[in-house]
């Protein structure tokens, strides 16, 4: 490779990750997003998103989505309109209902049945190690279904 | 010193083998235990998953990595290297094999014949689900000539549908998970089994402990037994590694409970030749589906797995392709959309494989360390998976559904390592006989997983704890 050749590639290395930086959401938002979206009917406060979202890096919640789902998870989030047309899909569908679901779970939102009236209270991030035999749609908290 | 038995493990293997053993023998005998890891308490384990992050915390309590050379690090075998093993990871689903399970050849033309059948096991079956106080229903779809210990967890609203329509064929989950409190607490639903955080499945550590106490028996720690010693075709002790040092223990039989990887791995370090040790390693293969309910919402199980549906088992089309297990999970996982959070089943659909001769557990250039070759699973996998993706929405007509959605990527692991040691009538087709003695070395028992010649689609370590159970009692 000549001295010009390199200098381009070298230059057009550096635009196009300054682009992916600005253009591409970062993971931190993304999952703002989905939990913002999801939960736009529920009575939930904001900055209720932001602490869950927090916390989950303290104790590497995050850690479980690598590097190939966390890019599925950002590129479905954003081109969802061609999202039934992609192989993934379904990946995302459920990589999605884990983080809603883990935030859900760390506020008094299935406690309460999924009442859409009252305002949703954050509780804890959710750690079953530190919160055994929580699983909201056991018969322990649906003892009727027995 | 001369022991009249060495057993290698303390797992389930092992010491559901022990346990009869010792039943059955005089007060004189001596019994050597060999354990190459520790013994870590569950209280222990509990206070340390709960000062680790979350993410930190992984799949296990034990760690398997680095006891063995991969090949495919897409496929790992996981197990943990501790007193009473993988009892205290497992989840703890423990439905029986089904009849047909031990006849494949004879039904199907597919795989080899166990040389013992479910009749034959059945006594030891019932046996195991005594020790293990396992919860399970009435009507199964196999024969049970006793009735579970303890009484089946509830199922979910949508499993009440499918168990309405399909009887006997889909039930609630049989378990080591208890479904009320008695020897042990009963399961709250906390949906990491790997580490029960109330122990109410079923682990050496709270169910078998006392036959480690028993008087016969010496227990050494951190113990890793490498090869056997052999003399004149039989076994005379084995050769260890303990805390660096290389020591040999004289035996008069040996029993191998230390899995289907390392049980291989010893034979072979001893010089085995059968052609058949080693081959065949096998699992089963799971793949998760979803389904979005209608205006149901999916509450009311009592544990982490609530059914084993049996419908896509027993068919005809056995003979191409795998039989299917299907499983209902209730871990407190959601749907994302607004209103309909609970209107979704989680399901695993579990096939069998017909194990492979060129998977196979082998020797490194280090003693210690097996090799194993992983190349994939079988046609007969794949066959049963499209089969059960064209039936799969006739097959759940009694619930309301809005969509299905089956992962096309099966999970790397089931869990269970199996088939490196089969069991067989002549050693020609395999590597021990029906009493899990080695066809060559004929005071050594090969115990586990590894003796499975076909695989089923169920959960192993029910049928693997009456094996040994099984073997015990007929040679002792
Ligand atoms: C996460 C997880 C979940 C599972 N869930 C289920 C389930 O729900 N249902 C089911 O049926 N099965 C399940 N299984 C599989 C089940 O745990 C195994 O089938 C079962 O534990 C096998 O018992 P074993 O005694 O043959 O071997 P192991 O449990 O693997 O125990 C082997 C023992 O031998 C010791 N050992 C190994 N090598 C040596 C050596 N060289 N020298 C001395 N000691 C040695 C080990 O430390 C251990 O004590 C699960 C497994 C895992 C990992």
């Amino acid at each position: 490779m000549n001295r010009r050749k390199f200098l381009k590639a070298g230059i057009l290395t550096i635009i196009s990750g300054l682009l992916v930086t600005w253009i591409v959401p970062s993971f931190k938002q993304t999952i703002y997003k989905i939990i913002a979206t999801d939960c736009a009917k529920i009575k939930v406060n904001r900055d209720h998103i932001d602490r869950f979202i927090q916390e989950a890096y303290q104790d590497k919640f995050w850690d479980r989505f690598n590097t190939q789902k966390k890019l599925i998870i950002v590129f479905f989030t954003y081109l969802s309109f061609t999202k039934s047309f992609m192989p993934y899909y379904n990946k995302y569908i459920m990589y999605r209902g884990q983080i809603t679901g883990q935030f859900l779970l760390s506020t008094d939102f299935f406690i309460n049945r999924m009442s859409v009236n009252e305002t949703v209270e954050y509780i804890q991030f959710y750690n079953p190690y530190k919160q055994p035999c929580y699983n909201p749609f056991s018969n322990l908290f649906y003892p009727e279904t027995a | 010193m001369n022991y009249d038995l060495i057993v290698v493990g303390t797992s389930f293997a092992s010491t559901f083998f022990l346990k009869k053993y010792l039943e059955k023998s005089p007060d004189s005998v001596k019994v050597l235990v060999l354990e190459r890891g520790k013994f870590e308490p569950h209280a222990e384990r509990i206070s340390r998953a709960k000062k680790m992050a979350l993410g930190e915390v992984g799949f296990i309590s034990g760690t398997s990595s680095g006891a063995y050379e991969n090949n495919n690090p897409a496929k790992p075998w996981i197990f943990d290297p501790s007193f009473g093993g993988n009892s205290n990871c497992w989840t703890g689903c423990t439905p029986r094999f089904m009849p047909s399970d031990f006849e494949l050849k004879t039904r199907f033309g597919v795989g080899i014949d166990w040389p013992i059948s479910y009749a034959d096991l059945e006594p030891y079956m019932c046996e195991a689900e005594e020790i293990m106080s396992i919860a399970g229903p009435a009507n199964t779809p196999y024969p049970m000539s006793r009735p579970y210990p303890l009484p089946p967890h509830q199922v979910t609203a949508a499993d009440k549908l499918l168990e309405k329509r399909y009887a006997e064929y889909y039930i609630s989950q049989p378990t080591a998970r208890a479904s009320k409190p008695g020897a042990r607490n009963a399961c709250c639903n906390s949906s990491i089994c790997h580490l029960c955080p109330v122990s109410a499945k079923f682990t050496i550590e709270n169910g078998l402990h006392d036959v480690y106490k028993d008087p016969r028996i010496t227990l050494q720690f951190e113990t890793q037994v490498l090869s056997l010693d052999v003399a004149g075709g039989l076994v005379t002790g084995v050769n260890a590694e303990q805390r660096g040092e290389q020591i040999t223990l004289k035996g008069s039989a040996v029993a191998l409970g230390a899995n289907a990887i390392f049980n291989a791995h010893i034979l072979l370090n001893s010089g085995d030749d059968n052609t058949h040790t080693g081959r065949h390693l096998s699992e089963q293969v799971g793949y998760y589906g979803y389904v979005h309910l209608d205006g149901l919402d999916n509450v009311g199980g009592s544990t982490i797995i609530t059914a084993n549906g049996f419908m896509l088992y027993d068919l005809p089309s056995r003979k191409d392709a795998a039989a299917c297990l299907i499983e209902s999970h209730n871990d407190p996982y959601v749907r994302s959309e607004h209103g309909k959070w609970r209107q979704i089943m989680k399901l695993k659909f579990v096939f069998e494989d017909i194990p492979q001769a060129g998977n196979r557990v082998t020797t490194s250039s280090d003693l210690r360390t097996p090799r194993v070759e992983y190349e994939g699973h079988s046609q007969y996998v794949n066959n049963g998976y499209t089969l059960m993706k064209s039936k799969i929405a006739e097959v759940l007509s009694p619930l309301p559904v809005e969509e299905i959605l089956i992962d096309e990527n099966a999970q790397a692991s089931e869990a269970h390592i199996l088939g490196t040691t089969r069991m067989s009538m002549s050693k020609a087709d395999g590597v021990i006989d029906k009493h899990l003695i080695h066809h060559t070395f004929r005071n050594v028992f090969v115990l586990g997983g590894g003796s499975f010649p076909t695989i089923s689609a169920a959960n192993p370590t029910l049928t693997l704890s009456a094996l040994s159970l099984w073997s015990a009692d007929k040679i002792f």
